[in-house]
C-alpha cells in the first residue's frame, strides 16, 4: 500500500444522482487523497447514503465522473469497481448473516483467493475480537463486532479506496470512538477513506477534509478541524438540540 | 353471419370478464387468480336455478333445480358470487397481499374445481349441467338464429352498462382511493383509510361481475362442465388488461377486444397440421403468453395507460425520489422527500 | 392398517419428489426473492426429456441425466427470460408472478404442440417389493428415495462447505453486499437457477415415473403442492423444504387412503392456505428471518 503522497486516489467530479426526474445529489465534486479521511456530514435526507452508493456503483449516477488514481471508472458495475480497488461498508446489511465470521472475510477475498490466508491474518491482527469469534455465525454478533467485521471484510482484497456509510450508526459512544480509531488506522495504511457520518463532531475531529451536504448539495467544505471551529456550523449541525430543527426549516422552506 | 354473431357474443362476454378482473388487478393491484372460479360459480348457480329438478334415473345430480326464470337465476348467481367473494376476500385480504394472495386465490380455484369435478351432488360432477333453457325463452319465443341475435344484443347491453358504470367508478372517490391504495397502502393508511376495506370492495365487485359474465357464458353455450374451463383461464384475461393498459377502462376495453377476440380469430388463418386438434388452441395460448411478455418488457403500462396516475405503478420508488401530489378523495397533500 | 403402511411407502416417494422440487424452488427464491410459477413446468420439461431419452437408450440412469440437464436448461431460461428482466428493474413483485405465469402458459402449450394432448405412456420399472419394518416399498421407490436423499445431501454439503456454495449463500443473504465484495452475483444467480433446475428436472422425472403417463399440465398441476411444501417448511430453507415435503407428501397419501384419492390435492391446498394465513413464515422458519437461506 504505497500511496504516492499528494496524488488524488479518489475523485468524484460533478456527481448527480437520483431515481427519477429530481436528483437527490446535485453536482457534487470531491477528492480524497491517499492516506487521508474525508467525511461527509449533513442532515437526514441530504443524500449522503445515495452519494456513497453511487460512488461504489450500486446506483448509476445521472451525470458525473468517477476516477481512482486518475483512471476513469465511471459507469462500472459494483463488481468491477470492487476489482478496481474500491471497498465499501454499507450502513445496514453490512455482513452476510448466515455465514461465519471467517466465511464473511473469505467472501471479501473472492478476487484474490490465493492471498486469503495472508489477508485473514492481517485482518485478524487488526481486529483481534474477530479472531476469537471466527467460527460464529455473523448474525449472532453484537453491533460493535458487526461493524468490525464489515470493515474487515471490505479490507480483505487490499482496496485503495474505502467508502464507509455511517459506520457508527446504532452503536454505543465508546464503540463509535473505537470504530473511528480503526478508520484512522485504515487511512494510515495509505487508503483514501470516504466516510459518511451522522456524528459530526466525531467525524470532523478525525478527518483531514470534510463536506457538509444539505439537500444534495455541498454547502461547506474544508479541513475537519476548521469546520469544527466554525461557530455557525457547530450551532447548525453539531451543537445542542436546535440543529435538526433549523435544518428541517431549511428543507421545507 | 351466424359465425360472426357467435364470435362477437363470446368476445363481448370475454371483454366483460376482463373488465371485472381489471377492478381487482388494475385498480386494487391484487393478482387474483380465483377470478374464473367466480365465472364458473355464476354459471353453475344460474344453471341450477333455471333447470328443473335433476332426474336421478338419467344419472343427473345437482343442487336446487328450481326451474326459475333467467332473471331470478342471474340475480341469485351474482348475489352468490358476491357473498362468496366477501367471505373469501375478507379472509384472504385481511392476511395476505402480493404473491401470497395470488397463491391463496389459485388454491381456492383449484379446490373449487376439484369439488365441482369430483362431488357430483353439487353440479353433476364431470358431466356438468346442460340443456339450460334460453333466457326469457318462455316470453320471447325466438327462433334459434333470432335467439342468437338477441343474446348478442343482451351481451352488448351488459357491456355498455359495465363500461359506463366502471368509467363513473374510475373517476369517483372510491376509484381514486383504490388506486392510491394500490400504489402506496402505507401512506393511504396514514389518512385513516383502510386499504383492506377498499381492496375487499374491489374483490367483491370483481367477483360479482365475474359471476355475471359466467351467467352470460352459460347462456352462450347452454351448458357448463369442468372440461369447459380451467383455472388458467383467468390468466388469459390478464393479457387483455396488460395490453390495453392496467387499470384503464377504455384501455382494457380495447386490449381485451384486440387480444381476446382478435388473436383466436387470427390463428385460424394458420394452417394446422392434419389430425392435431390441439395445435391451434395451443398456438393461440403461446401467442397470448408471448404478447404478455413483450408488453411486460417494453410497455408494462399498456397501450393506453391510466390517465393521471396517482403515484405511478411502482409507487414506492417514485415517492422516494421526488415530491408527489397525493390525491385521495378531496384531501390534497404534498409529501416531502423521503430519506434518500 | 396395512393399507396405511403401504400408503406410507408411496407417501415417502411423493415426499422425495416434492423435496427435490421444493429445494429447487427454495434455491431460486433464495437468490431472486421472487416466486416462480413456472416451477411445475420445469418439472414437466424434465419428465418429457426423460421420455425422449428413453426411446433410444432404454436406460433409467440416462433418463434421469436427461431430465436433470433439460431441467437445468429450462430453469436457466426461466430465470433469464422471466425473472431477471423484472428483478433488476425493481418493479412490482406481481410483474414477476405474471411473467412466470405467462412462461408457464408458453411452456405447456409448446409441449402440447410437440407431443400432443394425449397422455404419453411413461415406462415404469417393475421391481420386487421389499418390507422395511411394517412399510412396503418397491425397488423403484427405494431408488427414488435414495437418489433424492443423495442429491439433497450433496446440495447441502456444497452450500455449507465449498467456496462457491458459500458465495451463493452470500448472494442470497445480501445481494448488494456480495456485489460490492466483488462476487459475480449475476453469474452465481444463473448458476443457482441451473442447479435448481437439476433438482426440479429430476423431480419431474420421478413424477413421470409415479404418474405413469405424461400430459403437458403434469407439472403445473403439481405447482401448488410444491408451494405447499415450501410454505409449510418455511420458504428458502433447505431443512424446511425436506420437512414440508414430508408433511405434505404423507398428508396427501394418507388422505388418499382415508378420504378419497380424488381429494388428496385438496388436503395439500388446505395446508397451504392455512399456513399462509396463520403462520406465513412456515412451521420451520420464523426463528430468524436473517437465517432464511441457512442450511
Amino acid at each position: 500500500m504505497d500511496g504516492t503522497p499528494g496524488m488524488h486516489r479518489l475523485e468524484v467530479e460533478d456527481f448527480t444522482v437520483g431515481y427519477g426526474a429530481a436528483p437527490i445529489v446535485k453536482n457534487v465534486s470531491l477528492a480524497v487523497q491517499a492516506g487521508t479521511v474525508t467525511s461527509i456530514i449533513g442532515p437526514n435526507g441530504a443524500g449522503k447514503s445515495t452519494l456513497a452508493k453511487a460512488v461504489v456503483g450500486l446506483i448509476k449516477p445521472m451525470g458525473g465522473r468517477l476516477k481512482v488514481d486518475g483512471v476513469d471508472l465511471s459507469g462500472r458495475t459494483p463488481e468491477r469497481l470492487a476489482r478496481s480497488g474500491i471497498g465499501y461498508v454499507p450502513q445496514v446489511m453490512n455482513v452476510f448473516p448466515s455465514l461465519t465470521v471467517r466465511e464473511n472475510l473469505e467472501m471479501g477475498c473472492f478476487l484474490r483467493r490465493s492471498k486469503t490466508r495472508h489477508r485473514l491474518d492481517a485482518v485478524f491482527t487488526m481486529f483481534p475480537d474477530l479472531r476469537s469469534a471466527a467460527k460464529r455465525d455473523a448474525w449472532t454478533l453484537s453491533g460493535g463486532q458487526r461493524s468490525m467485521l464489515a470493515i474487515g471484510r471490505a479490507l480483505m482484497p487490499e482496496p485503495n479506496v474505502l467508502v464507509l456509510d455511517e459506520p457508527t450508526a446504532g452503536l454505543a459512544p465508546r464503540f463509535q470512538t473505537s470504530v473511528w480509531e480503526h478508520v484512522r488506522t485504515v487511512a494510515g495504511l495509505g487508503l483514501a477513506v470516504l466516510a459518511i457520518e451522522q456524528n459530526a463532531r466525531l467525524a470532523l475531529s478525525n478527518s483531514e477534509q470534510a463536506c457538509v451536504l444539505v439537500l444534495g448539495e455541498v454547502r461547506r467544505r474544508g479541513p475537519g478541524e476548521e469546520l469544527l471551529a466554525d461557530p455557525e456550523l457547530v450551532s447548525l449541525y453539531i451543537g445542542g438540540g436546535d440543529g435538526g430543527r433549523s435544518l428541517h426549516a431549511e428543507r421545507t422552506a | 353471419m351466424t359465425y360472426a354473431i357467435s364470435v362477437l357474443t363470446l368476445g363481448g362476454i370475454t371483454v366483460i370478464l376482463a373488465m371485472g378482473l381489471n377492478v381487482q388487478y388494475g385498480w386494487a393491484g391484487d393478482l387474483n387468480l380465483s377470478y374464473y372460479a367466480y365465472v364458473a360459480l355464476g354459471a353453475y348457480v344460474c344453471g341450477v336455478m333455471m333447470l328443473p329438478p335433476p332426474n336421478a334415473s338419467e344419472g343427473n345430480f345437482y343442487v336446487l333445480g328450481l326451474h326459475q326464470s333467467f332473471f331470478v337465476g342471474t340475480i341469485v348467481a351474482v348475489a352468490v358470487c358476491a357473498v362468496v367473494g366477501l367471505v373469501v376476500g375478507s379472509i384472504a385480504l385481511r392476511r395476505v397481499t402480493g404473491d401470497y394472495f395470488a397463491i391463496v386465490t389459485l388454491s381456492v380455484t383449484l379446490i373449487f374445481y376439484t369439488f365441482s369435478d369430483q362431488y357430483a351432488p353439487l353440479f353433476n360432477g364431470p358431466q356438468g349441467i346442460y340443456g339450460v333453457p334460453h333466457a326469457f325463452g318462455g316470453v320471447l319465443r325466438f327462433s334459434y338464429s333470432g335467439y342468437n341475435l338477441f343474446l348478442l344484443g343482451l351481451v352488448a347491453a351488459v357491456l355498455v352498462v359495465v363500461v359506463f358504470l366502471f368509467e363513473v367508478l374510475y373517476r369517483s372517490a372510491f376509484g381514486r382511493t383504490l388506486r392510491a391504495v394500490r400504489d402506496d397502502p402505507i401512506s393511504v393508511s396514514a389518512f385513516g383509510i383502510s386499504p383492506y376495506r377498499r381492496k375487499l370492495a374491489a374483490y367483491v365487485l370483481g367477483s360479482a361481475v365475474g359471476g355475471l359474465g359466467g351467467v352470460l357464458l352459460l347462456q352462450y353455450v347452454s351448458a357448463f362442465s369442468p372440461a369447459g374451463w380451467s383455472p388458467l383461464e383467468t390468466f388469459l384475461l390478464f393479457s387483455g388488461i396488460i395490453v390495453g393498459g392496467v387499470g384503464s377502462v377504455w384501455g382494457v376495453l380495447f386490449g381485451a377486444s384486440v387480444v381476446l377476440i382478435g388473436v383466436p380469430q387470427a390463428v385460424l388463418f394458420i394452417p394446422a397440421p392434419a389430425g392435431a386438434a390441439t395445435f391451434l388452441p395451443a398456438l393461440q395460448n403461446c401467442i397470448i403468453g408471448l404478447i404478455i411478455l413483450v408488453f411486460l418488457y417494453l410497455r408494462p403500462r399498456g397501450l393506453f395507460p391510466e390517465r393521471s396516475p396517482v403515484l405511478g405503478f411502482d409507487g414506492a420508488l417514485k415517492w422516494q425520489s421526488r415530491p408527489v401530489r397525493f390525491v385521495v378523495g378531496r384531501v390534497r397533500t404534498l409529501l416531502g422527500e423521503g430519506a434518500a | 392398517m396395512t393399507a396405511f403402511f403401504n400408503a406410507v411407502g408411496f407417501g415417502v416417494v411423493t415426499a422425495a419428489l416434492l423435496a427435490l422440487a421444493t429445494t429447487g424452488l427454495s434455491l431460486q427464491y433464495g437468490v431472486s426473492r421472487l416466486p416462480n410459477f413456472a416451477q411445475g413446468d420445469i418439472m414437466t420439461v424434465g419428465a418429457y426429456a426423460a421420455y425422449a431419452a428413453n426411446g433410444p437408450f432404454h436406460s433409467i440412469a440416462i433418463d434421469g441425466i436427461a431430465a436433470a440437464l433439460a431441467g437445468a436448461a429450462m430453469a436457466w431460461l426461466v430465470y433469464m427470460a422471466l425473472i431477471r428482466p423484472f428483478a433488476s428493474r425493481g418493479t412490482n413483485r406481481l410483474t414477476a408472478v405474471v411473467s412466470t405465469l405467462a412462461g408457464s402458459l408458453i411452456i405447456q402449450d409448446v409441449l402440447l404442440i410437440i407431443f400432443g394432448g394425449n397422455a404419453t405412456a411413461f415406462p415404469t420399472i417393475q421391481g420386487a417389493t421389499e418390507h422395511i419394518g411394517p412399510f412396503l416399498f418397491t425397488t423403484e421407490q427405494l431408488v427414488i428415495i435414495g437418489v433424492a436423499l443423495v442429491v439433497i445431501a450433496g446440495l447441502h454439503a456444497t452450500l455449507k462447505f465449498t467456496f462457491i456454495g458459500k458465495a451463493v449463500r452470500a448472494v442470497a443473504d445480501h445481494r448488494d453486499l456480495s456485489r460490492v465484495s466483488g462476487l459475480p452475483a449475476g453469474m452465481l444467480t444463473q448458476l443457482t437457477w441451473a442447479v435448481s433446475g437439476v433438482l426440479t428436472g429430476i423431480a419431474g422425472f420421478v413424477l413421470g415415473l409415479t404418474a405413469g403417463a405424461l400430459v403437458p399440465t403434469l407439472g403445473f398441476d403439481y405447482l401448488l403442492i410444491i408451494f405447499a411444501a415450501a410454505v409449510v417448511g418455511g420458504i428458502g430453507n433447505v431443512g424446511g423444504a425436506l420437512f414440508g415435503a414430508l408433511i405434505v407428501g404423507l398428508g396427501m397419501t394418507v388422505a388418499a387412503v382415508y378420504i378419497s384419492s380424488d381429494y388428496k390435492e385438496v388436503v395439500a391446498l388446505i395446508l397451504l392456505i392455512a399456513t399462509i394465513l396463520i403462520r406465513p413464515t412456515g412451521l420451520f422458519g420464523g426463528r430468524s428471518s436473517a437465517r432464511r437461506f441457512a442450511v
